[in-house]
């Protein structure tokens, strides 16, 4: 071979050793699944699935993935590029990472839900409560590709006329003693609130059961003072910011209060109808994953707090007799929230409605096993889209 | 397969390098390999159409045996004829057919062929090679090929297959057998496969971003929102498909083979016709060879001339795509080549003022066709042509669009700087003085940061859409 007359022979080799050496690695990594993947689909008619599967899988195994997403981050970040995937994400003037969101929501068809849901309740002689949780601030982000914006304010309206008992944005905002700046209402890398604005929430959630049914949540004021919990910190980079790493969007503290008295709970979920037992920590954090805590890319800690991925479930606080017993129907958004409100609460139902595609037959069945003092209905604006 | 891909740059390139290079001394093995490799690459997400390709790689084998065997030039040419008529029907039934039905339902009501075929990836591509060689073998350009698995490789090999550039059977016919794989080839084509890369992955899908907002989702825009995504169409078209000339071109020399341009900085374009000269030049050289020329060319009657242009840009735009804004895209550029041809305005242009707003007037006539080009509709893009003019009454400029800019504020300046031949012109101001020593060690650095930033954009984004595909 004629030798090359530049250093360029720097590059080729570089080019080389680099994919020969992460394709070997690739291959080691991702072998298993490969395998697993071509024996799903080769027993069926010939299918373009196994390429699909086979993209997904060689890029989700590939060796240091975190290292290349940070670095993409970087690159990203010197290019000064807020916008990351097919706008599916945005970071905002304050460095906060967003979601988009381009289509218009049909607020009269989450209006008309809601207000199912809210019949449902005064059927069963129950109180019903809408809920929002503030707006992300999405500082400098343009109308347009906002996650939220008019339908908040036609929702409340909608609400309001319907004489329907809310907590709104509007509410929340007079709320004089929010201990943090909105900014820092949610984290920064993910969709959820921080865990202080979480208790924040329950907090005020208290206030309003209290002050509008009569329905009393135990020790509600812990929420406020939050007194009594041990504060365990994680570092936690959320689903905004997985694909651009803790350069570009920085690292949340997820932090998870447990609390310091002595608890027990019970958890039965209503799909496989099994029961568990135990404190806090143990019925209503079920998850928790200590030995990841290295590394802040894996572990996604709003899973470790109620039944992340279940349709419905019922906790049950085995210190508390004749206490509230509330319904909420939400995503998970609030799921910190309700789990914070079970250590004051008799009973919390738990039910998805993205299980459900749209159906609102399941609050009235809700009912059949249990009296609810209230129903609470968390505003999640692709609750009722339903999922697979 | 993309080229993109984290499995196409760390599964089957460094396979398919390790593989070549341990057969280095078996030419013919080399060759089977190339081409079984390339039809794995071909098949991959796309098994079915694969017979096509074989099909048409053994008609072809066998036109080429007939052109170079029979005795008489009419012998030949209607088996040119037979060839050209086998392998244009063939793009036509999977290509347009759908397409004329559509157009014959919509004029009469009547719903010929319902048929409903998926466009093989490709295929505009590989049978415009497949014509070359039969005609270049009639031409005597290049002799047939006895082993019909060369000729497989010539129309299949994995670099050029999907989105070109397209071979011209001339080019390579001598290497298919004897070429002579270099490591400066080999470091060349990695650095070119890098450009391609970068190219692809940096900059044109970051347009691609805006460019999908703007076109698919804004129903109204302002006059800014409107300039920004016909601008960022055309950054994002040029750099996508010019990298994936690069990367074609670069992984050729890592094979061995060598290929001729495709672009040649063409948004610097003085004249429509010198455009056509820098941008898709395979294409537009092909078109030229194997239409224009044999048609007459220029050196016919003005209505002649005229009818040249208008068959050969009918064709290209058609090529392009089954959908009525593909021919108005090409039939655009009928009227302006035919300007030009018929007034001979650049050789009429005195002083340099009148020559730079003949240039922009170029670039504007670029940026309108590739509106019309990206557009959904004919109506579509007269909308958007209407938008960019502020005819829709609405405010010129938005605060989505200042977003979307601000968002460009980096990438725009160096795209545009990265769209002229500003490194040549470097590298010649600082040939010779101590700077260029300097620019030796760091072009390496450079090229392996690269790279790396490109492995990053693989590993990590889910949008990697590929223009030419589709054609």
């Amino acid at each position: 071979m004629k030798k090359p007359t530049s250093p360029s022979y720097i590059t080729a080799f570089v080019f080389l050793a680099t994919i020969i050496i992460f394709g070997a690695l690739s291959i080691a990594n991702s072998s298993t699944s490969l395998v697993s993947s071509w024996e799903t689909y080769s027993g069926k008619h010939y299918s373009k699935d196994f390429f699909n599967t086979a993209e997904k899988v060689y890029k989700a195994k590939f060796p240091a993935r975190t290292d290349w997403i940070n670095l993409y981050g970087i690159t990203q970040d010197a290019l000064h590029n807020n916008i990351i995937g097919n706008l599916e994400f945005v970071r905002d003037d304050d460095g906060i990472m967003n979601q988009v969101r381009i289509e218009n929501i049909d607020s009269a068809d989450l209006s008309k839900r809601i207000l199912q849901i809210v019949d449902v309740a005064h059927l069963n002689d129950s109180a019903a409560l809408y809920v929002q949780m503030p707006k992300r601030t999405e500082a400098g982000v343009p109308l347009a590709l906002r996650k939220l914006d008019e339908d908040y304010e036609d929702l409340e309206q909608i609400m309001r006329a319907e004489d329907v008992p809310c907590l709104t944005e509007t509410d929340i905002a007079k709320a004089s003693d929010m201990p943090f700046l909105w900014s820092d209402f949610y984290f920064r890398t993910d969709i959820h609130p921080t865990s202080e604005a979480e208790m924040w929430m329950a907090s005020l959630l208290s206030q309003r059961l209290s002050e509008s049914f009569g329905t009393t949540v135990l020790n509600s004021q812990r929420y406020a003072t939050l007194e009594g919990f041990e504060v365990v910190c994680h570092p936690f980079l959320g689903n905004f910011a997985n694909s651009v790493g803790i350069y570009y969007a920085g690292v949340d503290s997820f932090n998870d209060y447990l609390p310091q008295e002595e608890t027990s709970f019970s958890l039965t979920d209503a799909t496989t109808g099994d029961t568990v037992t135990g404190s806090f920590q143990d019925v209503v954090m079920q998850n928790m994953k200590e030995d990841n805590t290295k590394d802040s890319f894996n572990p996604y800690w709003i899973t470790n707090y109620l039944r992340y991925g279940s349709p419905s479930y019922t906790i049950q606080n085995n210190t508390i007799e004749q206490g509230a017993k509330l319904l909420f129907v939400c995503d998970s958004l609030c799921y910190r929230t309700i789990s914070y409100l079970s250590l004051g609460c008799e009973t919390i139902t738990v039910i998805d409605p993205r299980f459900f595609a749209g159906e609102t037959d399941y609050i009235g069945k809700a009912f059949d096993n249990c009296q609810y003092d209230a129903v609470i209905v968390l505003h999640g604006t692709s609750m009722f889209e339903g999922w697979e | 397969m993309v080229f993109s891909s984290s499995i196409f740059i760390f599964c089957f390139l460094p396979l398919v390098l390790i593989a070549y290079y341990a057969l280095k001394r078996w030419r013919s093995a080399q060759n089977v390999l190339l081409l079984f490799v390339s039809l794995v690459f071909y098949a991959w997400g796309e098994p079915q159409y694969i017979l096509i390709m074989l099909g048409s790689i053994a008609a072809n084998y066998l036109f080429g045996i007939l052109v170079e065997k029979s005795s008489n030039n009419t012998a030949s040419k209607c088996i040119v004829a037979l060839s050209a008529a086998f392998n244009l029907g063939i793009l036509f039934v999977f290509k347009y057919l759908g397409f004329f039905d559509q157009n014959v339902e919509r004029l009469f009501g009547v719903d010929l062929f319902a048929v409903d075929l998926l466009l093989p990836i490709g295929i505009s591509f590989y049978t415009f090679q497949a014509i070359s060689y039969v005609v270049d073998v009639y031409r005597g350009k290049g002799i047939a090929q006895k082993n019909p698995l060369n000729v497989g490789l010539y129309i299949a090999f994995f670099p050029q297959l999907i989105a070109g550039p397209i071979v011209r059977y001339e080019t390579i016919a001598e290497q298919i057998k004897n070429r002579r794989e270099t490591f400066s080839d080999f470091a060349e084509g990695v650095e070119r496969f890098i450009i391609g890369l970068a190219k692809k992955l940096i900059f044109a899908n970051a347009f691609a971003v805006p460019v999908d907002y703007i076109f698919d989702t804004s129903p109204e825009m302002s006059v800014l929102m409107a300039w920004l995504g016909a601008l960022c169409y055309t950054l994002q078209i040029f750099f996508d498909f010019s990298g994936y000339s690069d990367m074609a071109i670069g992984l050729g020399k890592m094979f061995g083979f060598h290929y001729l341009e495709n672009f040649n900085y063409p948004y610097v374009s003085k004249s429509i016709t010198e455009f056509w000269r820098r941008w898709h030049i395979s294409l537009s050289s092909w078109f030229r060879d194997y239409v224009y020329i044999p048609l007459g060319g220029s050196r016919v009657s003005k209505p002649r001339l005229v009818f040249n242009l208008l068959v050969v840009w009918t064709l290209t735009g058609i090529w392009h795509g089954a959908a009525w804004t593909f021919i108005a895209w090409g039939l655009w550029y009928f009227l302006l080549l035919t300007f030009e041809k018929l007034t001979s305005i650049t050789g009429h242009l005195r002083g340099k003022a009148s020559k730079i707003l003949y240039q922009v007037f170029t670039l504007l006539c670029v940026v309108i066709g590739w509106v019309i080009f990206r557009s959904p509709s004919l109506h579509a893009s007269a909308v958007y042509l209407g938008f960019m003019v502020g005819l829709n009454g609405i405010p010129p400029v938005d605060e989505t669009s200042l977003y979307l800019l601000k968002n460009l504020a980096v990438l725009l300046p160096i795209a545009l700087l990265a769209c002229t031949p500003c490194i040549p012109a470097f590298k010649r101001k600082i040939a010779g003085t101590g700077i260029e020593r300097a620019y030796r060690i760091a072009k390496p650095i450079a090229y392996c940061v690269l790279f790396f930033v490109c492995v990053s954009c693989t590993v990590v984004s889910s949008y990697n859409p590929f223009i030419y595909f589709n054609f």
